[in-house]
């Protein structure tokens, strides 16, 4: 049966591009005001129902048709739709810019947005986000946070209190492939997980695929997230820019040439350690705590065909104690340079060369003979190559390859000079290469049926040189073999089928399913509640094999009230191979034998979403929910039977709710309720010694209390034209300021030491902030 | 030691949080048995204290076991049997543990042998102790370390803890454990402050270098995981690993200490 169709499918793209007399119409779809490139704006034929076109993620777009005279309506959701009629008879370049409204086009302009597009996509299992559509939900700290808002949506779930890091469908913190512009980002978190790396400022399009994940991204075992910055503005020169309690940021964006080339510089900084100088405390006062981030991006058309980018990321957190008796800094570090090429009207070519970089330094020297610190780090290289075809309006191919170097620095200590104490350590970097090809097409059957399939065969070569161990069961080292440069230690490669399906019923209703395979041959290694810094990243090796994940996934979609209303329902089922978990007491910082630390399993998880939305009107927003477990089985680990993953959160619901009272005047609020982590709590207690010790007997077998929040925001638009606009944000974290455990803990009662207690920590209480937002 | 700073940032955060007692349901467990016992090099009265775990929070004392037989047996040597002196406690009066001897103490109870092995290494000496001020950070107040300085030996791998009692009271609770092994510092001469506690003007602080084996090193490395300053950081807390091989929990350790005293000043 699948032969067959393949068989079909593949006859029909050929069969196709065979016709006679068919003219290619291509172009860029821009935004009117800036001159973004639009990701996903579609073209149709009026003349042809079902016939059309999305532009790919630099805004270009080709289709094909029999010569004759057509109607072509550009549409892209938010925006006013633009129709033509032209008369096709020799190829055709058409460049397009869409007006978000209230604009004067020359041409016939008409009302009707591209709102069921959740309806008619093949694609399913993805949550998209509009950077600007996000502004008025309310935050902590005032700091818009794209990851904290994806972390209200079904399917993903927040790390904890504050925390930036996020669970998608089961997965683990690290089985998210995090990309900037092509760019993986290692470490997407700032100070111990309360912000993300991302400055929403600088951001154009955000989009999570939770499942049916395209052949074109692999790496990651859970999702991927792709983040797109800005281009910058190709029209005119614009300041945009906020001033919080907690940080600052300004974005200036220009054209180089107008409508050839342009820029977009965006930083933000935090000054939380600015008011430690104020302190009557001199350690306080010798302290620094900080992050930046830096994003950057210029792109230029070189011809008619061609084009480049350069965008890059840099942040880095930066801790000082007491004149840096005690300093600690990390970071990312990103660049993508690329080039796009237009070799015919119907096959479109991008090239990128990307670097990207995590490390972090601890150095500590309280006492001058003991000075020391500690670094590490992992570093990419990757060279990849994408091709967009653009056969017939019934075919989207996309083929392409990819290779990358890591290199992995696990760790080094260096000594000051007046240390007398310490020994200079460094445990060997690490090398691997990591290649991909793929290719996919997402395909229209007939009116009601379209499929998306792709293959992606993925490999993975840990290489010399090095001291590479092997281990025994316990951990231990049995053996210790050289390798030499580039000699070949360990090889894994695997096919990962991906394909995902819609069936539309009606006009307003569609049933997908899809069904993906990704194998991960990197892993952190975390072992403390929150997420840290010191986190490292390893490869796949010897003794390491990739995790491996299988996805089904099935969705009904529907629309109500004339696309006023969107809803879905998933569900899905994820097998998850290779898991990765500690030895009691593992150490990670500065092991060279960390591999015996491990211990392998597996797992699995399945749940149920549901979203609703509404998204015109006064009132806007949506209910998410959530019904999911995730769980593992490791033969070290609970006697070998299954336990509750940390995050095996049972229900999960957001709510948030967006209300213009007045032209002016935004009110926001957000509730989210969830059930407790997975905890391992005591279920008795010994002493040893004088020491109260707990007595566990099961991973995971407790929960946290539920987990719920409610927060509230104003927006105030003290000023808005068409170029200029100024507001002011008001926000209310934790509105009734709900005491959610961050932390449970238990002691003895103070006045009866043979009495024992258990004790939460709750990180915030009610946390009020305030923002100016600015843009000329 | 790293983990420590780590959550000195975490501290700026906690000083906005508020921390309360919750009413939290805990599962009763069955009894298991704890087996605890020191060797310490030299002539000295050796004892065992053998218990159950009792439920968590439960204000009573744990069940006592006395009706063990408890033998301990130096490599090469007889096994001797300890006798029981009520309170779940075992001893053998004036018992020599010597240099490079393993020790091997073996407990029958409740109808079931746990074995447990442990060897007496080389005395490190110390070689000073000396008090320095500290100014407070973050609302801490002011307070002096205990500097302790010794020659480490050449040979890889040591592993010690640190023992010490505060105007002759042993501090012996979970947040005074403190381990030090020599992994970056082999064979240095090592000067490093007793981190686990502040000390006052006047207190009399006696250090013992209590010098051990790998096995529990690892014991009180995971005990510090869950009941000493490291408890709450991990994602997932477990029982120590203990060096008894039929399910008992605690441990048998031999240990060489040396010693040394000071006023802080």
């Amino acid at each position: 049966m699948i032969k067959k169709i393949f068989l079909s499918a593949l006859c029909s793209i050929f069969y196709m591009s065979m016709m006679a007399q068919t003219f290619t119409i291509s172009g860029n779809i821009k935004d009117l005001s800036t001159g973004e490139d639009l990701i996903g704006a579609t073209l149709s034929v009026k003349e042809a129902p079902g016939v059309g076109v999305a532009s790919n993620a630099y805004g270009f777009y080709s289709l094909t048709l029999e010569a004759g005279d057509y109607t072509l309506v550009y549409e892209f959701l938010g925006y006013e739709s633009y129709e033509e009629a032209i008369q096709l008879n020799a190829n055709l370049t058409k460049n397009v810019e869409l007006g978000v409204g209230g604009l004067e086009i020359e041409t016939v302009v008409v009302k009707a947005e591209k709102e069921d597009e959740n309806i008619s996509n093949t694609k399913m299992s993805v949550n998209k986000l509009n950077p600007k559509e996000i502004e008025a939900i309310p935050v902590i700290f005032g700091e818009r946070d794209i990851v904290k808002t994806l972390q209200l949506t079904p399917g993903v779930k927040s790390a904890g209190e504050g925390n930036s890091g996020f669970y998608v469908r089961g997965g683990g913190i690290d089985q998210n492939l995090i990309l900037l512009d092509e760019a993986p980002v290692y470490n997407a978190s700032h100070l111990l997980g309360f912000f993300s790396v991302f400055n929403s400022d600088a951001l154009k399009d955000v989009t999570l695929y939770k499942g049916g994940i395209p052949a074109e991204f692999g790496g990651r075992a859970s999702s991927v997230l792709d983040i797109k910055m800005k281009e910058g503005n190709k029209k005119h020169f614009s300041v945009s820019g906020g001033i919080g309690l907690i940080s600052s940021r300004l974005t200036v964006e220009s054209p180089i040439v107008k409508e050839k080339g342009s820029f977009i510089v965006s930083a933000r900084r935090t000054y939380a350690d600015q008011f430690l100088r104020f302190s009557k405390n001199e350690t306080a006062k010798n302290s620094t705590l900080y992050f930046y981030d830096l994003n950057a991006k210029a792109n230029y058309q070189l011809t008619e065909k061609d084009r480049v980018f350069l965008s890059g990321y840099f942040g880095r957190d930066n801790f000082g104690f007491n004149n840096n008796q005690f300093g600690f800094d990390w970071g990312n570090g990103t660049g993508t340079l690329r080039w796009n090429h237009l070799i015919n009207e119907k096959l479109f070519s991008n090239t990128s060369a990307i670097y990207s970089n995590y490390n972090y330094k601890l150095n500590i020297s309280f006492d001058e003979s003991a000075g020391f610190s500690i670094a590490s780090g992992i570093q990419d290289w990757n060279l990849k190559q994408d091709f967009s075809w653009f056969p017939n309006p019934n075919n989207t191919i996309k083929f392409g390859f990819n290779g990358l170097l890591h290199t992995f620095k696990p760790g080094t200590l260096e000594v000051s000079e007046t240390n007398t104490q310490f020994i200079p350590d460094t445990i060997q970097a690490q090398k691997a290469i990591e290649g991909a090809i793929y290719i996919q097409n997402e395909q229209k059957i007939n009116d009601k049926l379209s499929i998306f399939y792709g293959l992606r065969y993925s490999m993975f070569n840990q290489v010399g040189p090095g001291d590479i161990n092997s281990y025994d069961s316990e951990g231990n080292i049995t053996e210790t073999v050289s390798y030499d440069d580039w000699e070949s230690v360990k090889y894994y490669g695997g096919l990962e089928p991906r394909f995902s399906m819609k069936y539309q019923i009606d006009d307003v209703s569609s049933v997908k399913a899809s069904y993906n395979r990704i194998n991960q041959y990197l892993h952190l290694l975390s072992n403390s509640a929150t997420t840290t810094p010191t986190d490292i990243w390893i490869p796949s090796s010897k003794n390491v094999k990739p995790q491996i994940a299988d996805q089904v996934a099935l969705g009904y979609f529907r629309n109500f009230a004339d696309n006023n209303y969107e809803f879905y329902i998933e569900g899905y089922y994820k097998d998850l191979q290779n898991q990765i978990d500690y030895r009691n007491g593992a150490d990670l910082v500065l092991n060279s034998a960390v591999e015996g630390e491990l211990v392998f399993g597996d797992g699995y998880a399945y749940g149920a979403e549901v979203y609703l939305k509404k998204r015109k009107g006064d009132l806007t927003g949506w209910i998410s929910y959530t019904l999911g477990r995730t769980l593992r089985t490791f033969p070290d680990i609970n006697n070998g039977r299954e336990f509750p993953a940390r995050q095996d959160r049972i229900h999960d619901v957001a709510i948030v709710g967006i209300y213009k009272l007045a032209p002016k005047w935004t009110l926001s609020g957000t509730f989210v309720f969830y059930t407790g982590d997975a905890a391992t709590f005591p279920s008795g207690k010994y002493n040893v010694g004088g020491i109260d010790v707990p007595y566990f007997t099961e991973r995971n077998g407790y929960r946290f209390p539920d987990y719920h929040r409610l927060d509230l925001g104003v927006t105030w638009i003290r000023k808005k034209t068409e170029r200029k606009e100024s507001s002011w944000n008001l926000s209310v974290y934790n509105a009734y300021a709900r005491e959610n455990a961050y932390t449970i803990s238990f002691r003895e009662v103070e006045d009866d030491p043979n009495q024992n207690e258990a004790v939460q920590l709750a990180l915030f209480k009610i946390i009020p902030s305030i923002s100016y937002n600015f843009k000329f | 030691m790293m983990k420590k700073y780590i959550y000195l940032i975490a501290l700026l955060f906690v000083i906005v949080s508020c921390e309360k007692v919750i009413d939290l349901d805990l599962n009763d467990a069955n009894p298991q048995l704890v087996i605890v016992s020191q060797l310490w090099e030299g002539t000295n009265d050796f004892e065992v204290a053998i218990t159950e775990t009792t439920s968590y929070y439960t204000p009573e004392e744990p069940n006592q076991i006395n009706n063990a037989l408890v033998t301990i047996q130096e490599e090469g040597g007889d096994a001797i049997v300890l006798e029981n002196i009520g309170d779940g406690k075992y001893v053998a009066l004036d018992y020599t543990a010597t240099e490079g001897k393993t020790y091997t103490l073996s407990v029958e109870a409740n109808g079931v042998t746990n074995k447990a092995s442990s060897t007496m290494l080389t005395n490190v000496p110390l070689d000073d102790v000396a008090s320095e001020f500290v100014p407070g950070m973050f609302g801490q107040d002011d307070g002096y370390f205990v500097f302790l300085s010794f020659q480490d030996i050449p040979v890889e791998n040591n592993y010690w803890r640190i023992f010490y009692k505060l105007n002759g009271e042993d501090q012996d609770k979970g947040e005074n454990l403190f381990l030090f092994e020599d992994s970056s510092t082999n064979g240095s001469y090592l000067v490093f402050p007793i981190w686990t506690q502040l000390f006052d003007l006047g207190d009399e602080v006696e250090v013992t270098l209590g010098h051990m084996d790998q096995s529990m090193y690892e014991y009180f490395l995971t005990l510090d995981g869950i009941a000493g300053q490291s408890a709450g950081q991990s994602a997932a807390p477990a029982n120590p690993n203990t060096n008894w091989d039929n399910g008992a929990l605690g441990y048998f350790g031999a240990f060489n200490g040396s010693t040394a005293s000071i006023i802080v000043e």
